[in-house]
């Protein structure tokens, strides 16, 4: 019943029905925003192009993260002599790796982030899961249950998160990978909201749950109150599917204590969630308050796991905020394995950013409700060519910044912290970093 | 740059129930965060700290389905607040509108502190919850609630006895003073007799309500009256117009107020006019308490805590500081993110 209703919406042809296939314009904003228009612009330009179109990053002079305050030494040296597109990408620099203790390869080190159906409406998780088969990267498919048309992609991440909405042995099977979620990044220690207005037939269906009711999943696991628990499950999860097992959590305060914990208790791999990260819906005082950024989240979980010595084959995911190919690398430069974004990809499907997902109507119709008579929908093909764009073109980008550093595959730069710099960011951040500050552009 | 950004005020007058449907739920939002520091441009200290998300090694508490307790005992536990607020900046408000506000704060289970002027002729339960500070008026046969008096400097030992022979009746005694840098002054305070103190950002001072707080109860922590440390015989309090909200309040908690005076934050909250009637007044203000005390819940669970006074009042170590230099780390006591 669910796949013969997706259907019917997915192809089903109406007078009335606008198929979405171009960008809107960009509403003028009357306060501040991370995602500023030129971060919106640059990845619009990725997507339809699937070029890349700058080596370093210029749109991190808008902000004041702390990652918009490190620079490769490399860049500085340059002394912004900036080449202009078109930008002829380095054949024989790769980006490939392989993870999860060299059991999953992945053409390009990128993760597209955890959005479930039911935060998405249908058409933008089938247009990740696809560009994720199309570029070899890999999706996460949120707490949601499975989106018919997701569970036909391969390379996919089954979400097992607290509420365990319609999951089943068959649903952890279908995927490359399973997610074990503990926390994400816009509210550490709370648990998924779905709002009850989005919660329609097909929703309710897929995730077994009464229609309209707010779908708050718990905060914490109740079988997991331990790290012991934890092992239990995650050998659990490996014994019954026999797929690598990624625990994600939020970066917060204990977080290298939290990832060494993860890597000894038989996890093939973490997702930290930085603060900043994207959300469907969540309250303002726990995203605006909780959590610390990425950077210093990966900078110290790394430095925790290769004291413990738990750092090789594990593979660790940095999310949150993550807006650009620069900022991509400088996470791997600090200790990450494969940088995830989210936010940036429902900006190459078209978001523009109005913070409005928790309603339900959404103007680039990517987080609307859904409805049974929809009058306007995202086009499905569209938007897999403009995620799979954004993820070439990112790719190129990232690769022009590795032929800049003088590398030819992206393990060269995976820890390499010596390259970076710190412009005008205190010395306690700076330890954790552990790179070396300035006080000024040199 | 205005402390009320836009953001804020729309979340605050969603609580009250003055804009949105659903007064009194903390409010719900989308896509990431726009805050300071890394957004928005920081103001305070407050807007540098974040606190814990637990996972993993500690449960998360779910406020929705588990308790969480955000009581605070004062005076020895002769008062309980059923949550670290207590409702300030009353001066400038129409007269007829006391009642109202004392009436709503009542019922909330919240302090309300009367900086001048003399509480209408309310009920003794209701006068248990008031901050009197002009006594001028007060008879000494009268019971009241606790008593405040402004401390500017350390002249104050007479002003001191002078009440205790006028209302020899009252325990509750409450210093309120500047932000001072000095940490022996909240010592010498807390020996000469009060009972709880205010430390009110409004008065002045040399150092932020932040730093002066956090020594403050460092300072009392570290402090002895008999076998007890001082801290845990009395109060802190943190007062400034500033103070934003729930967020504000649960970070200077963990800096060590066990409540907080929220001055600004109400009015512009209840969207509070002199011919705002007194029944819709009240309603907002209840809408606003309830909902800063589930946000407070939230907050609370998130960091797996689930009792406010004893586990997150003075909790430094439950909280991490975004890119602050050391020297204000160090007055803080708080460790930088990532540490």
């Amino acid at each position: 019943m669910v796949t013969a209703n997706l259907t019917r919406d997915a192809t089903g042809v109406r007078s009335n029905l606008v198929v979405m296939d171009r960008y809107l314009s960009l509403p003028k904003k009357n306060n501040t925003e991370f995602w500023t228009e030129a971060r919106i612009e640059h990845i619009r330009r990725l997507a339809t192009s699937g070029r890349p179109q700058m080596v370093w990053d210029r749109c991190k002079f808008e902000t004041s993260r702390i990652i918009d305050r490190v620079f490769f030494k490399r860049e500085l040296d340059e002394g912004g002599g900036e080449s202009e597109p078109p930008l002829d990408v380095p054949e024989d620099v790769t980006d490939s790796i392989y993870a999860f203790y060299d059991r999953l390869w992945m053409r390009h080190p990128l993760y597209l982030g955890d959005m479930s159906f039911g935060a998405l409406s249908g058409i933008p998780n089938t247009a990740i899961a696809r560009a994720a088969d199309l570029t070899g990267t890999l999706a996460g498919v949120g707490e949601g249950g499975l989106h018919p048309e997701v569970g036909m992609c391969r390379r996919i991440a089954i979400q097992w998160a607290s509420a365990r909405f319609g999951l089943d042995l068959d649903v952890l099977n279908r995927g490359v990978a399973v997610v074990i979620k503990i926390g994400q990044g816009a509210k550490p220690g709370i648990g998924g909201h779905l709002p009850g207005a989005k919660v329609v037939e097909i929703i309710s269906l897929t995730r077994r749950i009464p229609v309209g009711v707010d779908a708050i999943s718990p905060a914490p696991h109740h079988d997991i109150y331990s790290i012991e628990d934890l092992e239990q499950r995650i050998w659990a999860l490996k014994e019954a599917t026999g797929k690598p097992v990624i625990v994600k959590v939020a970066a917060t305060n204990y977080i290298p204590y939290i990832a060494s914990g993860v890597a000894r208790m038989g996890a093939d791999g973490i997702i930290i969630d930085g603060q900043g990260a994207g959300t469907g819906a969540a309250p303002a005082v726990v995203r605006d308050n909780v959590g610390i950024p990425i950077e210093l989240a990966v900078a110290a979980a790394d430095s925790m796991l290769r004291r413990e010595g738990l750092r090789e084959g594990f593979t660790v995911i940095a999310a949150g905020r993550v807006s650009s190919a620069e900022d991509a690398a400088k996470l791997v430069a600090l200790g990450a394995d494969i940088p995830s974004i989210g936010t940036a990809a429902l900006i190459a499907m078209g978001c523009i950013m109005v913070h409005k997902c928790h309603i339900g109507f959404c103007p680039a119709v990517i987080t609307n409700r859904i409805d049974e008579n929809p009058r306007k929908m995202l086009s499905l093909e569209a938007s897999t060519r403009w995620v799979t764009n954004l993820i070439e073109g990112w790719s190129a980008e990232l690769k022009l910044i590795l032929e800049r550093l003088g590398m030819k595959s992206i393990e060269e730069l995976r820890g390499r912290r010596d390259l970076l710099v710190g412009v005008n960011v205190s010395e306690p951040s700076l330890r954790v970093l552990g790179i070396r500050g300035e006080d000024s552009y040199s | 740059m205005s402390v009320w950004r836009q953001d804020i005020v729309l979340n605050l007058r969603a609580l009250a129930g003055v804009e949105g449907k659903t007064p009194g739920e903390p409010p719900i939002t989308s896509m990431g965060a726009t805050n300071p520091p890394f957004v928005e441009k920081p103001q305070f200290i407050l807007d540098h700290i974040v606190s814990d998300g637990a996972q993993v090694t500690r449960p998360s508490i779910d406020p929705y389905r588990e308790p969480t307790e955000t009581e605070i005992l004062l005076f020895d536990s002769e008062l309980r607040l059923s949550m670290p607020i207590i409702l300030g900046g009353l001066i400038g408000c129409e007269p007829s509108h006391i009642p109202p506000l004392l009436l709503a704060c009542f019922r909330m289970g919240v302090g309300v502190h009367l900086e001048s002027g003399q509480p209408p002729s309310i009920q003794r339960e209701i006068r248990r919850f008031v901050f009197l500070e002009d006594t001028s008026a007060a008879s000494s046969t009268d019971r009241y609630g606790p008593l405040v008096i402004r401390v500017d400097d350390q002249k104050f030992q007479s002003v001191l006895e002078a009440l205790h022979a006028r209302f020899p009746e009252s325990s509750q005694l409450v210093a309120r003073l500047p932000c001072y840098s000095q940490p022996t002054i909240y010592v010498k305070i807390a020996h000469a007799g009060f009972k709880a103190l205010i430390i009110d950002e409004d008065l002045g001072g040399d150092v932020p309500l932040e730093l002066a707080l956090s020594l403050a109860d460092r300072a009392l922590k570290a402090d002895k009256i008999g076998d007890y440390p001082t801290r845990y015989m009395v109060g802190l309090i943190a007062s400034g117009s500033r103070i934003r909200g729930s967020a504000d309040i649960f970070k200077l908690g963990g800096l060590g107020a066990d409540a907080c005076i929220i001055k600004d934050a109400w009015r512009i909250a209840v969207d509070y006019r002199q011919d705002l009637a007194g029944r819709l007044l009240s309603e907002r203000l209840e809408n606003l308490l309830i909902g800063m005390q589930r946000e407070i819940k939230l907050l609370m669970g998130a960091a797996g805590v689930s009792s406010y006074q004893s586990t997150i009042v003075g909790s430094r170590e439950l909280f991490r500081a975004l890119d602050l230099p050391h020297d204000i780390l160090y007055k803080l006591g708080v460790k930088p993110a990532g540490e």
